[in-house]
């Protein structure tokens, strides 16, 4: 059992320990950085490999189909296929494209993606980098797709792109800000940025027995963020063909695919360490509890895909401004106060006061909704 | 309020994906419909909708407009086609060519050949309607393509479409007629 708990922290030290007998250290350790990275990107394009089979399984199901089932056993191989069909197609630039921009945008698109793999915690000493200012290190990092979201959206030189483009940031930015402060919840608990403090502060109780309402903030801003339905406006294919990836094609457009699932992936992931828990757990091994959590997660996100259509533009900007930023902000309130006063009172206290303070938010806002309706109605009739 | 509807919407698509395992689990050793003969879902049953093409085939429905037949007599066992013309006459695309045999045979005209074009057939149906000997019929084959048309696989003569008809009203009744 312990074995399989640090099955891979021992690995990389017994690989490190032989390399260190026969190479200088500092060879050893850079040998061992690249191996890491190697692992993680090998781990993203294994589940994106994994989550694009699954994803049309279980869409497939909740729409009464069954989704690819004809390559290999139980489709599992479709993803070949998908692979072999966009490597052999036609690579299309456009004649009016910005030739540098246009090539550019895939590559910056993909790359934060990989960039933030680096600071999760898979498991109990399995980061790549356990940096002290983790979460605002995913936040930097993941706004910087929203720029390569643009310059695709701005080479293409086509209408729909741009549309899609300039959607894509509007989005971006205003749903960043709740997102932040509804994870400043969790940081107010722990004390710290790092995602692997954040994940050992879990240890006796997830936050999300603590923070409902900030994971619910969390993760309906965490869906927006990463442009899935029914926040998916900027590549509506109702409205806009498909918004900024509308001129590409071949590997490029493969390269706005596989940034966009492990994106959904990695929301997943970060949802799963903030308030799940993250490895922790017991009997199973933690990378398994925190792969069992991240799928989970992403499950809702695949269920709420299947069920909800999509916003409107102002819909969509009314729900970040109007309604996530003011509740996240009371939230975040609340929780300090709660946080200040439960303060060396003990865990159950301060458990019985969050869920108190969670569900007198949730009373008010259901008050302030409800007098909203009242005062529409008295209007309408004095009118 | 929306949050309800939200749920409500989960609910719904959360049943949907439960119970096409549920319809799996009741076919459970095999993957496909015995015989291969699927059925189309009621709206009042739950379940997986696919029908898987190749392995399992819908059942088409009496007045479906597939390939053309040709029906023949069971009493005296010579074709109903009297080699009129008529139905060459109303197609709108010319796709059906008939020449009528010389002689009779037991007191009928008889053709000589009848051939049907696939390749610029349109399906409207308008030489069965106009066939005046009720001896022109659609049968429910739709499974008509062919890999290439310069061999003349897609020129339908008599005896093809004579045993399309004996296939599918070997009383001489086509099931559109047993409809009514």
């Amino acid at each position: 059992m312990e074995f399989l708990n640090d099955l891979f922290v021992n690995l990389s030290y017994w690989i490190h320990g032989f390399l260190a007998r026969f190479l200088p250290l500092w060879a050893a350790d850079l040998i061992m950085m690249l191996l890491t990275i190697a692992c993680l990107i090998g781990f993203a394009l294994a589940t994106i490999m994994f989550i694009n089979w699954l994803e049309r399984k279980v869409m497939g199901r909740f729409q009464d189909r069954y989704g690819p089932n004809r390559v290999g056993p139980l489709g599992i191989l479709q993803f070949v296929a998908d692979a072999i069909k966009m490597f052999t197609k036609e690579d299309i630039t456009p004649a009016n494209a910005d030739r540098v921009i246009f090539n550019l945008a895939p590559v910056m698109v993909v790359v934060p993606t990989f960039l933030v793999l680096a600071v999760l915690p898979f498991g109990r000493g399995m980061v790549a980098a356990d940096l002290n200012i983790g979460f605002l290190y995913i936040v930097a990092i993941s706004s910087l797709g929203t720029i390569a979201i643009l310059l695709a959206g701005w080479g293409s030189r086509n209408k729909y792109s741009l549309l899609g483009g300039m959607r894509a940031v509007a989005q971006m930015i205003s749903y960043e800000v709740p997102m932040v402060l509804s994870a400043l919840g969790v940081i107010m608990l722990t004390g710290s940025l790092s995602m692997v403090s954040i994940v050992e502060g879990q240890s006796r109780v997830p936050f999300i027995l603590l923070q409902p309402l900030g994971f619910l903030i969390y993760f309906i801003s965490a869906i927006a963020e990463v442009n899935r339905a029914p926040f998916d406006l900027p590549e509506a294919e109702s409205e806009i063909i498909a918004g900024y990836h509308t001129e590409y094609s071949g590997m490029k457009y493969a390269m706005f695919l596989l940034a966009e699932y492990i994106n959904a992936f990695i929301v997943s992931a970060i949802a799963a360490t903030l308030f799940l828990g993250g490895w922790q757990g017991s009997l199973l091994p933690p990378y398994v509890w925190f792969l069992l959590k991240a799928y989970a997660i992403y499950f809702i996100l695949m269920w709420l895909r299947g069920t909800l259509p999509r916003l409107r533009i102002d819909q969509l900007m009314g729900l970040a401004w109007k309604f996530l930023v003011p509740l996240a902000l009371v939230n975040l309130l609340v929780m300090g106060l709660v946080i200040t006063l439960t303060q060396g009172k003990g865990l159950f206290s301060l458990v019985l006061a969050s869920l108190v303070a969670n569900g007198l938010i949730v009373a008010a806002v259901v008050i302030i909704y409800a007098f909203a309706i009242w005062r529409r109605r008295q209007v309408k009739v004095a009118a | 309020m929306l949050g309800l509807g939200i749920l409500k919407g989960l609910s719904v698509t959360l049943r949907h994906f439960v119970e096409t395992y549920l319809s799996d689990l009741k076919r459970f050793p095999r993957r496909y419909a015995p015989q291969g003969q699927a059925r189309r879902l009621r709206p009042t049953e739950r379940g997986i909708f696919t029908v898987q093409y190749p392995e399992e085939r819908l059942e088409m429905f009496p007045r479906f407009r597939g390939a053309l037949m040709q029906l023949t007599n069971p009493e005296t066992g010579i074709p109903k086609c009297t080699g009129c013309g008529i139905c060459a006459r109303f197609c709108p695309v010319g796709v059906i060519e008939v020449v009528r045999a010389e002689e009779k045979r037991d007191g009928q005209y008889l053709p000589q050949s009848f051939t049907w074009d696939l390749s610029a057939c349109l399906f409207c149906g308008l030489c069965v309607e106009s066939c005046p000997f009720g001896a022109l019929y659609h049968t429910p084959e739709y499974e008509l393509s062919t890999y290439g048309r310069q061999r003349g696989e897609l020129m339908y003569d008599l005896d093809r479409l004579l045993a399309w008809g004996q296939k599918y009203a070997p009383d001489g009744v086509p099931p559109v007629e047993k409809e009514k």
